[in-house]
C-alpha cells in the first residue's frame, strides 16, 4: 500500500475478485428497468453536496467504504426523500473482513457488494474513528444492520455496457467506481484518463452530471477541489471504462430494505 | 288486591346483507345493510296477593323496514400464518382514536360500525420468525360522510392521500393566495425529483434549512400577504389541518416514500388549482 498515498486511496485493485464483481448479482438492465417503471424521471444534473454529507476518509484507506456509504445515502434518499448518513467505518471494516485484509490496507468493491447485500448500519451506530480501529462498537448491534441494497454485476466492458452505464447515470442513479487513480484524475475536470499500474486504486461515486457532457465524481477527500467533487468528461469516462482493471457498479433504490419510516410533521 | 304491571318491549329484527368491499391480508371489509323493523309488545301480569295469576300479551303492528349502512371489519387469521394476530385500531383521518365508533361483534375478530364518517383502520402484526412488524391500513367511509360538500367540482379532486378534498374544501376564497399555495406545492413536487435541484424532506444534517422542502414550503406560505386578518387566520388553519392530514396519512401507510410525498404535494396543488378556477 505504499503507493496508495495521493489524497488517501485504499481501493485494493490488485486484490479485486473480478469474477465475483462482474458475474454476481442482478443484471444492471433488470434493476434499471425496475427503476424506470417505478420511479419518475429525475433530473440528472446537479450536485450531491450539500444535499448529502461531505465525506472525508482522513488518513485511512477507507475510500471504498466511503463510496459505499455514500451509495447507501443516495439510494436511501432517492427512495425516501430523507437524508441519513451511513456508516463509513462499517462499510470499510466489514469489507476488509470479507476480503481477509487486516490492517489499514484498503478493501475491494466485490467485498463492498457483499456488505451492501448483507446489511449496513447508520453512521450514528458505528461512527468513523479518527484512527484505524476495526473493532465493532457496542452501539452497532446486529439489529442495526438492516439497510440492504440489491447488487448488480459490474457494467460489462462493451460499448453496450458503457451506454447502459450512461443511461443509468441519466436516470439519476449512482455508480460506484474503482479505478487506477493518477495525475489526470486530480484535475478539476478530467478530460483525458490515463492509467499506469504504478498508480493506486481509488473508489469514488459518479452521481449526477455537471452538464450533459460532464459527470460529477464525488470524492471522499473532504474539501478537496473545494467541495469534494470534480467532473469527468464523457471522453474521460469512456477511457476509464474500457481500462481492463477499472470497474463500475450501478446501485439503485429498487429493492432497498429499510426499517419503517417515522412520520414527519411538516 | 290486583296489581297490573305493564312491560313495553320494543322488539327489533336485525339483518345484515353483506357485500365485499375490499380485500386485505390482515382484515376484510364488507359493506352491509342493516334492515331494522320494530313492533311494540305489551305484557300485563295479573297479580293477586303476591301471586301471578295471569299474563296478557298485546303485540302491536310491525313497523316499516329502515335500512342503515353498516361496515363490517373481519380479521383474517389464516391469510398470513407467519404473523401473529394483528392488533386492529380505528382512528379518524386526523389521527384521533375512533374505537368508540365501532361495535365489537366478536371479540378481537369482528367489528361493525354504522356511525357515519371516514375512518382509518390500522392493522399491525409481528412476524413470528423474523419479528419484523408488518402494517396495513385502509380507509373506509361508513354511511354518508358527515362533512359538508364543498362548492364546486370537489368530487373530481383527487383524494388518494386524503388531502385533496380537504385542501379544496377548507381553502379560503382568496384567488391570489390560492395561486401562491398551489404553485408552492407544485414547485415542492419538482424539488423532490431534482428540478431545478434536489431538496429533502428530512435530514440528519439539520432540518432548519432551505434544503428541506417542508421548511421551504412553510417559509413560502408564511410569507404570504392577506387582504384581511381573518383571511390570514383561515389560511393558518388550512395549513394546520393539511399538515395534520399529511401526518395521519403517513401513519396509515407502512412506508411513506418520496413518491408518496410527490403525490401528496400534487394532490394539494391540484385541489387548489381546481378551487381557484
Amino acid at each position: 500500500m505504499s503507493d496508495l498515498k495521493r489524497g488517501v486511496l485504499g481501493y485494493r485493485i490488485d486484490l479485486e475478485n473480478r469474477d465475483e464483481l462482474r458475474n454476481s448479482g442482478y443484471e444492471p438492465t433488470v434493476l434499471l428497468r425496475a427503476c424506470k417503471d417505478q420511479l419518475p424521471k429525475r433530473n440528472h444534473i446537479g450536485k450531491a453536496f450539500p444535499l448529502l454529507k461531505l465525506l472525508n476518509q482522513g488518513n485511512q484507506g477507507a475510500c471504498q467504504g466511503h463510496a459505499l456509504a455514500l451509495i447507501f445515502s443516495i439510494c436511501f434518499y432517492l427512495m425516501s426523500g430523507r437524508v441519513k448518513n451511513f456508516s463509513r467505518a462499517a462499510a470499510y471494516y466489514l469489507s476488509q473482513k470479507l476480503d481477509g485484509i487486516s490492517g489499514d490496507h484498503g478493501s475491494t468493491l466485490s467485498a463492498g457488494k457483499k456488505v451492501a447485500a448483507s446489511g449496513l448500519c447508520l453512521e450514528e451506530d458505528w461512527p468513523y474513528p479518527l484512527r484505524y480501529d476495526p473493532l465493532r462498537p457496542a452501539s452497532a448491534t446486529v439489529d442495526k444492520f438492516v439497510y440492504k441494497l440489491k447488487t448488480t454485476k459490474a457494467f460489462p466492458k462493451t460499448e453496450a455496457g458503457l451506454q447502459l452505464m450512461m443511461e443509468w447515470l441519466r436516470e439519476g442513479l449512482p455508480v460506484q467506481i474503482g479505478v487506477f487513480w493518477n495525475q489526470s484524475c486530480d484535475r478539476e475536470v478530467v478530460t483525458n484518463y490515463t492509467w499506469s499500474n504504478r498508480d493506486g486504486g481509488h473508489s469514488t461515486v459518479f452521481w449526477l452530471f455537471a452538464n450533459e457532457n460532464e459527470v460529477h465524481n464525488n470524492n471522499s477527500w473532504g474539501l478537496w477541489n473545494q467541495d469534494g467533487i470534480h467532473s469527468w468528461t464523457l471522453a474521460a469516462v469512456r477511457q476509464a471504462f474500457f481500462c481492463e482493471s477499472n470497474d463500475f457498479i450501478g446501485y439503485a433504490p429498487d429493492g432497498i430494505e429499510v426499517p419503517d419510516l417515522d412520520p414527519i410533521t411538516p | 288486591m290486583v296489581l297490573q304491571r305493564h312491560f313495553l318491549l320494543i322488539l327489533s329484527a336485525f339483518f345484515l346483507i353483506l357485500s365485499p368491499c375490499a380485500g386485505q391480508e390482515f382484515f376484510r371489509i364488507d359493506n352491509a345493510q342493516s334492515i331494522r323493523t320494530t313492533k311494540s309488545v305489551t305484557t300485563s301480569h295479573v297479580i293477586l296477593d303476591g301471586e301471578t295469576i295471569g299474563t296478557v300479551v298485546f303485540e302491536g303492528p310491525e313497523s316499516a323496514e329502515t335500512n342503515t349502512p353498516v361496515t363490517i371489519i373481519s380479521l383474517l387469521e389464516s391469510n398470513l400464518p407467519a404473523y401473529g394476530p394483528p392488533l386492529i385500531e380505528f382512528e379518524t383521518l386526523a389521527g384521533v382514536d375512533a374505537a368508540s365508533a365501532f361495535k365489537v361483534l366478536t371479540p378481537d375478530l369482528v367489528w361493525s360500525s354504522n356511525k357515519p364518517g371516514t375512518y382509518r383502520i390500522l392493522a399491525t402484526a409481528v412476524n413470528r420468525e423474523t419479528f419484523r412488524i408488518k402494517k396495513q391500513s385502509a380507509i373506509i367511509t361508513v354511511g354518508s360522510s358527515p362533512e359538508p360538500n364543498p362548492p364546486g367540482p370537489n368530487d373530481e379532486v383527487a383524494n388518494d392521500y386524503h388531502v385533496g378534498k380537504l385542501a379544496y374544501r377548507i381553502a379560503p376564497d382568496d384567488k391570489s393566495n390560492l395561486a401562491l399555495f398551489a404553485k408552492t406545492y407544485r414547485d415542492a413536487q419538482e424539488f423532490l425529483y431534482g428540478r431545478p435541484h434536489y431538496k429533502f424532506v428530512q435530514s440528519v444534517q439539520g432540518n432548519d434549512t432551505e434544503m428541506n422542502v417542508l421548511v421551504w414550503i412553510r417559509n413560502r406560505l408564511t410569507s404570504r400577504t392577506c387582504r384581511t386578518q381573518a383571511e390570514c387566520e383561515r389560511w393558518n388553519q388550512w395549513m394546520v389541518q393539511i399538515n395534520a392530514a399529511i401526518v395521519a396519512e403517513q401513519k396509515a401507510r407502512s412506508q411513506f416514500v418520496v413518491t408518496d410525498w410527490h403525490a401528496t404535494f400534487g394532490e394539494i396543488a391540484s385541489a387548489l388549482e381546481a378551487r381557484s378556477k
